[in-house]
């Protein structure tokens, strides 16, 4: 009987809350649309070597699917989204502390096999019949971004699949289930050369801008600022360049 | 007729049976548990392969290993009833006797044929009960009928009434023995109790570690059992020796005189009525007397069995009033006295 | 049956268990925002989930009968070389996590997959983003819970039941219709719902291998998923819809067919 309930505390107490650790050191937990995977991670490592005592946990997804579980009550310290209707979300729900800031651009671009050998030029040949096409699905800002670019050029296609997230598009172009699909710049950049990018021209180009966000109630705002400021700083800005991203 | 010689070898059972059959009779195949009365059976069902042998069922080879024949069960003309009636526990009573009939091609008429046995059964009100809605003794006799209404030419069964009460016994038994009367091919049924046995069989075969021992009517079979299991059957004192010149020497030590003038291996059968006991060596007429030491007292009604260890061992009966008045007790040394005339000897 | 009032400590854990389950039910039929459920319904989104999900999971079990049953009886009644290799390898989707097969299944049958390649250069036949594709990856998930139902289902039929069909003239395959498959029935009903139900609500593999398409292969779990991040209270209904159906299933056949003893 003892052992019984002493492990219902242990599974109790296993499942509690946060850890016990002063405010100023311990970890941050952002939340970040999946095209700043590869970016972000860097940040975190280039951050750690400065201050040692801090870590970074990293949740990459598609930005409204990160949105709803922020809204839904989830850990996050701080949040990066791909778009703002997205950031909305949490502003209408208040939980963001302080205005959200944009802090890096993107474009798209169309991803493809390697050596393009289907000879995709532009948006137009997205619609060959028999090509599969990719795109993230509607809900994902890299899928709006992406219909509002199909529309500006006046395409009509039929997708074979909407994706729940950018990055899950670049893979089916780059595992070659799929013969293209639009992506953003970076996403391209970061495939190397498993995938090859065709240029969508400026006529038809949609610039993303990414605001980013301390959440209310973080139990590390003073860090969690720390890590957006840097972001915000020309620091930072370089290393985002490094991977594609432009000034917001 | 069914002549089946069957070698084989299943777990620890060594079996080797020739056994013959004829229209006429009702075959029981007695033996106590293990002694492979099952075995056999579906060896001749074909349900468990021989490893040497044939079967032979009115002329037709069903199967023979030398000349590598088998014919399927289910291509054989038999019917079989199980120990435990194996009734299909999904169909009715009346689906159950129809089964073969579909099974066989005589689809269109089955169901007529099935509720013409039922009446035969007197079972006509359960054409529709599931098998698990029926007594033991109801269960027993669709079985019957469904192994009999296909119109097999052997009929096996297997410990008939063994799964039956004793007051269901009695009423099954007196059914199943008209049954078997009135059906006209060869009928085999195995069991280990000897009065079953006695009171469905023509011809008794008795079979004890795989090997047949003795074949023949009852009478004959226990007036003369030739193995210790039909002796203890019947409770007679049966030993085995060889004779010369009078006297018998025992198997296992001992010698006995007796009247018969028979030689060579030979039964000797003694009566427990006819072994007298004495507190103090006799001086008679008798002439087999030993001494032995008693090594159990069993209490059978209105008589006491004594066993008096020694060469040869024997079961004496005598009354409880003479185990008193002799204080005869487990343990206790004993005289024993037989008549060479109450020595009954036959060739083994 | 003791009549004894049970013991506290296990009567609360029960209960416990009992709240785990009810409360999730509970709380959706809470939050349906019920002005909105029946336009919400209507939507053809909704209706498309909801008919591809009926349809997807009704041909997975019957693909899994076709396959599964033969597979179970194999397992059940012959001794082979590798047998135990083979049962553990056909039981694998049941501990797998779902998204794992659905990139094993790609692996297999996707453009560029062992055998897709080759179906690809030589029919034409694409299999991922296609119905097929969500038929197959409910199928692999579902199947394995069939077979091992199916499986223990045939062993506990007696055998001398089918010996005393051949005692009665039955061939093997007349043994098989009339006498194996009736007494193995109860098994294969509660192996087929247990099929049909982890069908019904597959998603890992299904979008890893089959894609998200409306109408195509978006299943109803595929479309809550995503409903749930623009229109929750759509999310909500068609996750109580699901519920509800299942449950309506398994109340249904639970008395009939489930029974263990």
């Amino acid at each position: 009987m003892r052992a019984l309930a002493l492990a219902c505390v242990v599974v109790l107490v296993s499942c509690g809350g946060a850890s016990p650790t002063t405010a100023n050191t311990g970890s941050v937990t952002v939340y970040a649309g999946s095209s700043l995977a590869d970016a972000f991670k860097k940040a975190g490592e280039h951050l750690k070597v400065k201050d040692p005592r801090t870590d970074y946990v990293f949740n990459f997804g598609s930005s409204s699917t990160l949105a709803t579980q922020i809204t839904s009550g989830a850990p996050a310290d701080v949040f990066a989204s791909a778009d703002d209707v997205n950031m909305q979300k949490l502003v209408d729900a208040k939980l963001n502390d302080g205005a959200p800031t944009f802090f890096v651009g993107n474009r798209l671009q169309i991803a493809v096999a390697a050596g393009n050998p289907k000879q995709i030029a532009g948006l137009a040949d997205l619609a060959r019949p028999g090509l599969i096409l990719v795109l993230a699905g509607p809900t994902v800002p890299a899928g709006r971004y992406s219909l509002d670019a199909l529309r500006k050029a006046g395409v009509n296609v039929r997708p074979a699949s909407q994706e729940v997230d950018v990055r899950a598009v670049l893979n089916k172009v780059a595992l070659g289930e799929a013969d293209a699909g639009i992506v953003y710049v970076t996403d391209v950049k970061a495939a190397g050369t498993r995938v090859t990018g065709v240029e969508i021209p400026e006529q038809h180009q949609v610039i993303a801008r990414y605001p980013i966000v301390v959440v209310k109630d973080s139990k590390k705002p003073r860090l969690a600022r720390s890590y957006v400021e840097f972001l915000l700083s020309d620091e930072g800005q370089t290393l985002l360049a490094e991977f594609g991203f432009s000034r917001p | 007729m069914l002549l089946a010689d069957v070698q084989l070898q299943l777990g620890s059972l060594d079996l080797a049976v020739a056994l013959r059959a004829e229209p006429g009779e009702v075959v029981a195949v007695l033996g106590p548990n293990g002694a492979g009365k099952t075995t056999l059976l579906r060896a001749i069902a074909g349900l468990t392969p021989i490893r040497s042998g044939s079967v032979v069922l009115d002329g037709v080879v069903l199967e023979d290993t030398a000349t590598r024949t088998y014919v399927p069960t289910e291509r054989r003309p038999i019917g079989v009833v199980f120990q435990n009636y194996l009734l299909f526990p999904h169909l009715s009573a009346l689906d159950n006797i129809a089964f073969g009939l579909r099974a066989r091609g005589r689809g269109r008429d089955a169901h007529v044929v099935a509720r013409r046995w039922l009446e035969r059964m007197d079972l006509a009100a359960y054409e529709n009960a599931k098998p698990a809605a029926l007594s033991g003794g109801q269960a027993q006799r669709i079985a019957l009928a469904r192994a009999l209404a296909t119109d097999p030419r052997l009929l096996l069964l297997d410990e008939p009434l063994a799964a039956l009460d004793a007051t269901a016994r009695v009423n099954v038994r007196r059914d199943l023995k008209r049954d078997l009367t009135q059906f006209e091919g060869i009928r085999i049924l195995v069991t280990h109790d000897p009065l079953e046995a006695i009171a469905l069989a023509d011809r008794l075969v008795i079979l004890e570690d795989g090997r047949v021992l003795q074949s023949g009517t009852a009478t004959e079979v226990t007036q003369r059992p030739r193995s210790r299991y039909v002796a203890d059957l019947v409770g007679l004192n049966l030993m085995r020796g060889h004779a010369g010149a009078g006297h018998i020497a025992i198997e296992g030590g001992g010698t006995l005189a007796a009247m018969d003038s028979t030689e060579g291996e030979v039964f000797a059968v003694v009566h427990p009525r006819n072994v007298a006991l004495y507190r103090s060596q006799p001086e008679g007429t008798p002439r087999n007397v030993w001494s032995g030491r008693i090594t159990a007292l069993d209490r059978q009604g209105d008589r006491v069995r004594v066993t008096v260890g020694g060469a040869p061992r024997l079961v004496a009966e005598v009354t409880p009033a003479a185990v008193q008045e002799l204080q005869l007790a487990e343990g206790g040394q004993v005289w024993v006295s037989l008549k060479a005339a109450e020595v009954e000897v036959y060739p083994a | 049956m003791s009549t004894a009032r049970p013991p506290f400590a296990i009567a609360a854990l029960a209960a416990i268990a009992v709240a785990f389950f009810a409360l999730p039910l509970a709380g959706l039929v809470y939050r349906v925002s019920w002005q909105t459920a029946l336009s919400d319904l209507l939507t053809p989104e909704a209706l498309d989930a909801l008919r591809l999900s009926l349809v997807v999971s009704m041909a997975a079990t019957v693909l899994g009968l076709l396959l599964g049953v033969p597979l179970a009886w194999f397992y059940a009644r012959v001794i082979f070389p590798g047998r135990n290799v083979v049962r553990a390898l056909t039981t694998l989707p049941m501990v797998l996590p779902p998204v794992v097969g659905g990139v094993a299944l790609l692996a297999a049958f996707g453009r560029r997959g062992l055998a897709g390649e080759w179906l690809d250069a030589g029919f034409g036949l694409r299999i991922p983003f296609t119905t097929a594709a969500t038929v197959m990856a409910a199928t692999f998930v579902s199947m394995p819970f069939l077979v091992l139902t199916v499986e223990a289902g045939i062993r506990s039929v007696d055998r001398r039941y089918e010996e005393a069909a051949r005692t009665l003239g039955a061939s093997q395959w007349r043994i098989f219709r009339q006498v194996t498959l009736p007494l193995v029935a109860p098994s294969l009903f509660a192996g087929a719902v247990l099929c049909w139900a982890r069908a019904l609500g597959e998603f890992g593999a299904t979008i890893t291998f089959a894609g998200n398409l409306p109408g195509v292969t978006q299943t109803l779990p595929l479309a809550v998923y995503l409903a749930m991040e623009t229109r929750p209270e759509v999310a909500i209904l068609l996750s109580l819809v699901l519920l509800l159906v299942s449950l309506a299933v398994l109340v249904a056949l639970r008395d009939r067919y489930l029974r263990l003893d």
